[in-house]
């Protein structure tokens, strides 16, 4: 039997549709807005920032964050300052914040001071807080959203609603590369049942999301699992549809080695996942979940562990469903660098396209944070 | 069948040197396994690399790179596992939009407060119930559907043909009045389905005798005197395709603007909506920009015996497929007419023409 889940029916958009609601709900009277966003090198960092109407630029209380690794690109830097200024001149009330991502012995504690960072923010006569994860990586928007989830939903009387905006284009993504650590943690707050005693016996499912480039990342995180247990099952998953048909078998193709040798993939365990839709896999996670929870209830239990490493709306997903059981583990590599052919995402032709999740709030309930019963 | 035979004939085939065989053996033998070999039409012992070899050999020698390599860089094959995820993306993306807009209509709300009040949640779920889900072919995979859906859509929601009857009307109809407790209750929804819409033409076109025809048209003509005494006044009609490219996309909502246009209000349904799964890029159909060399194959292995009078809706020859669309689309149960003849044709060569030999061959369906 389908459990209830916390995010169905959910309140989202995309592409078109995203633009329209930010446009109509921004422009509401009485909106007082919390905006927490990347200042960085990405080109989306200032996507949503004319979706704001002039009256709510002048009063939202933006926090820009740089995040800071270790000997960073010139170039890199450059953009991000020039995206930090646009915004600054949208935002008048708007502070930058730098977060360290890796402290001076490596240890990578980006996520941790990003919550902290949030830990003191006030919410006293906030309506709406927006999270902008477009130019943010998932080491430290993870953490963020997961803060505000908690701190949210532990409120008592009106509390402020919390939306997440992903802006997604393959074609940046694809113009972006990281320059991965050698470490791999579980991402801060998302640490689940990795670890813990009662999972000590559980039966491991990785959930690695492929990407082009991605394969040094996921061989490691993949070694760090069949050391801890061999018979791992990997339940890859493909971006299908996806604004390239093709995309799919050209991850086959790249991942070739790892499908049919290193992870014994079953091609029935392949998963597909709607490329612009969050909630598309957030409901597949859950669904495999509830399943093998009955399969493996006496015997061990079991344990899911996800890679979220592609793009931005699909990392969403996985988000949501690690924040729904919060015994699942996101395995992640940060990275130490990036880089970014800058001609490519100079010359993109598609559009980017947002996706915005209300994740609390008015929306699920009677106005003052209760939600309403689910059906 | 061992497959080490069959590929050590198609390195012969294609006179691979030993590295370019290995390569493409392993690409060959994961294709299979992971895509391939799905293809519904395949038998035992012949499936895709047997295929492949068999299709390849219909060129002359020089040719065969070119053929080998459009399969390998450019064909788009959508495998089952794909297919039922369309299917079963259907209901919570695009049925659920359906309705939740409407219920923000009816209760004057905005469409991010259905779910913050049981009024409106409740209003949702009754238009649910009230919602009939029609399969246009058997492309449209209801079965897949029920299965996903099992316990927010009936069995007494779904219908298997597009020709109703009074009596399948008359049951779905108690039915609905039984589930929701109302005498008097109708259906808000219709959703016809349908799995593929190339060119959009099968759906609705206009004839050479000024005439309209296709199943969308159809669906009026077979139903129009029903509507009232099973539908809602302001019932709204959603058309939704798992696939489709661009030009079926624009071509539907041109063709769909005319036809209410020219037969006014009663005599078109008041508002059609369409939707569509997938969106197959702009740039998909082959063009001399992109393959000019497969293109100039697909002039001279062409036997005209494939044109009928299905293929002549569209006008001119079947070198690119119905209506010209020029795909390099497979779907694992049938390859579309709108791909390249190429890839699914099956001739005799009995008119003194070549023979032409499918990859994929096409079973042929029209309804």
């Amino acid at each position: 039997m389908m459990r209830n889940r916390k995010w169905e029916p959910c309140v989202y958009h995309r592409g078109s549709h995203a633009d329209a609601f930010l446009r109509d709900y921004l422009a509401q009277v009485g909106r007082s807005v919390l905006l927490i966003a990347g200042a960085g090198f990405d080109p989306r960092s200032v996507r949503i920032a004319p979706l704001f109407p002039e009256s709510l630029q002048q009063a939202t209380r933006a926090i820009l964050i740089r995040e800071e690794r270790p000997n960073p690109v010139a170039e890199l830097v450059a953009r991000a300052v020039h995206h930090r200024d646009q915004l600054m001149a949208k935002f008048p009330l708007a502070r930058e914040h730098a977060i360290q991502i890796f402290a001076r012995d490596n240890a990578i504690i980006g996520g941790r001071e990003a919550a902290k960072l949030m830990t003191g923010q006030s919410l006293d006569g906030i309506t709406d807080v927006f999270v902008d994860m477009s130019a943010l990586s998932i080491g430290v928007a993870f953490p963020i959203i997961k803060h505000f989830i908690d701190v949210l939903s532990t409120m008592s009387g009106p509390v402020a609603n919390l939306h997440v905006i992903a802006c997604h284009n393959p074609q940046i993504d694809d113009a972006v590369s990281s320059n991965p650590s050698d470490t791999v943690a579980p991402i801060h707050g998302f640490r689940g049942g990795w670890g813990l005693d009662e999972k000590s016996r559980a039966a491991i499912l990785w959930m690695p999301q492929l990407g082009r480039g991605k394969r040094p990342v996921l061989s490691r995180i993949f070694q760090m699992l069949r050391n801890v247990q061999e018979d791992t099952v990997v339940c890859p998953i493909l971006p299908f549809p996806s604004s390239q048909p093709r995309l799919p078998d050209e991850l086959i193709e790249e991942f070739a080695e790892e499908l049919q040798l290193a992870w014994s993939v079953d091609v029935r365990d392949l998963i597909y996942a709607d490329e612009k839709s969050p909630l598309d896999l957030y409901r597949t996670i859950l669904r495999i979940d509830d399943a093998r929870r009955r399969v493996f209830a006496s015997v061990g239990g079991s344990q899911i562990i996800l890679s979220p490493l592609g793009s931005k709306a699909l990392s969403l997903g996985a988000l949501m469903a690690a924040l729904e059981r919060d015994d699942f583990t996101i395995l992640h590599v940060e990275a130490i660098g990036y880089t970014l052919d800058a001609s490519r995402a100079d010359s993109v032709a598609v559009p980017d396209e947002l996706v915005h999740i209300w994740l609390h709030g008015d929306a699920y309930g009677d106005g003052h944070g209760k939600e309403a019963t689910q059906k | 069948m061992n497959q080490d035979f069959i590929l050590g004939r198609l390195a012969e085939i294609m006179a691979w040197e030993t590295d370019q065989a290995r390569r493409e053996f392993a690409w060959l033998r994961l294709m299979s396994q992971m895509k391939y070999d799905g293809y519904q039409d395949f038998l035992a012992g012949a499936r895709f690399v047997e295929s492949l070899a068999d299709w390849l050999q219909q060129f002359h020698q020089d040719e065969r790179a070119i053929a080998y390599t459009f399969v390998r860089s450019s064909l788009v094959y959508i495998s089952t596992a794909e297919m039922n995820h369309l299917v079963e993306l259907f209901y919570p993306e695009t049925v659920v939009w359906h309705l939740q807009q409407d219920v923000a209509r009816r209760l004057d709300i905005r469409t991010w407060n259905v779910w913050a009040s049981n009024q409106s949640r409740t209003l949702f779920n009754r238009l649910r119930r009230q919602s009939l889900f029609i399969e246009l072919s058997d492309g449209a995979r209801i079965d897949v559907f029920r299965r996903a859906n099992a316990g927010l859509i009936s069995n007494e929601q779904t219908v298997t043909a597009p020709r109703l009857n009074d009596e399948k009307l008359d049951e779905l109809l108690e039915d609905l009045r039984k589930d929701l407790d109302d005498p008097k209750a109708r259906f808000a929804f219709v959703f016809l389905i349908d799995d593929f819409v190339g060119s959009g033409t099968t759906l609705l076109r206009k004839k050479e005798d000024g005439m309209w025809t296709g199943k969308l048209f159809r669906f009026w003509e077979d139903n129009e005197d029903r509507f009232k005494k099973y539908f809602e006044d302001d019932w709204s009609l959603c058309v939704h395709h798992y696939l489709a490219t661009q030009r079926a996309k624009q071509t539907t909502a041109e063709r769909s603007h005319q036809i209410a246009s020219e037969r006014g209000n009663g005599k078109w349904f008041s508002a059609v909506q369409f939707s569509y799964g997938a969106e197959l890029p702009d740039d998909l159909p082959l063009s001399k920009d992109t393959h000019a060399d497969f293109l100039a194959l697909t002039d001279r292995y062409y036997d005209p015996s494939i044109e009928n009078k299905h293929t002549k809706v569209a006008g001119t020859d079947a070198k690119l497929g119905f209506g010209q669309c020029a795909l390099p689309l497979v779907l694992e149960h049938n390859t579309p007419n709108n791909s390249v003849a190429l890839l699914w044709a099956d001739t005799p060569g009995d008119n003194n023409q070549h023979a032409m030999r499918p990859l994929f061959r096409r079973r042929q369906r029209h309804s």
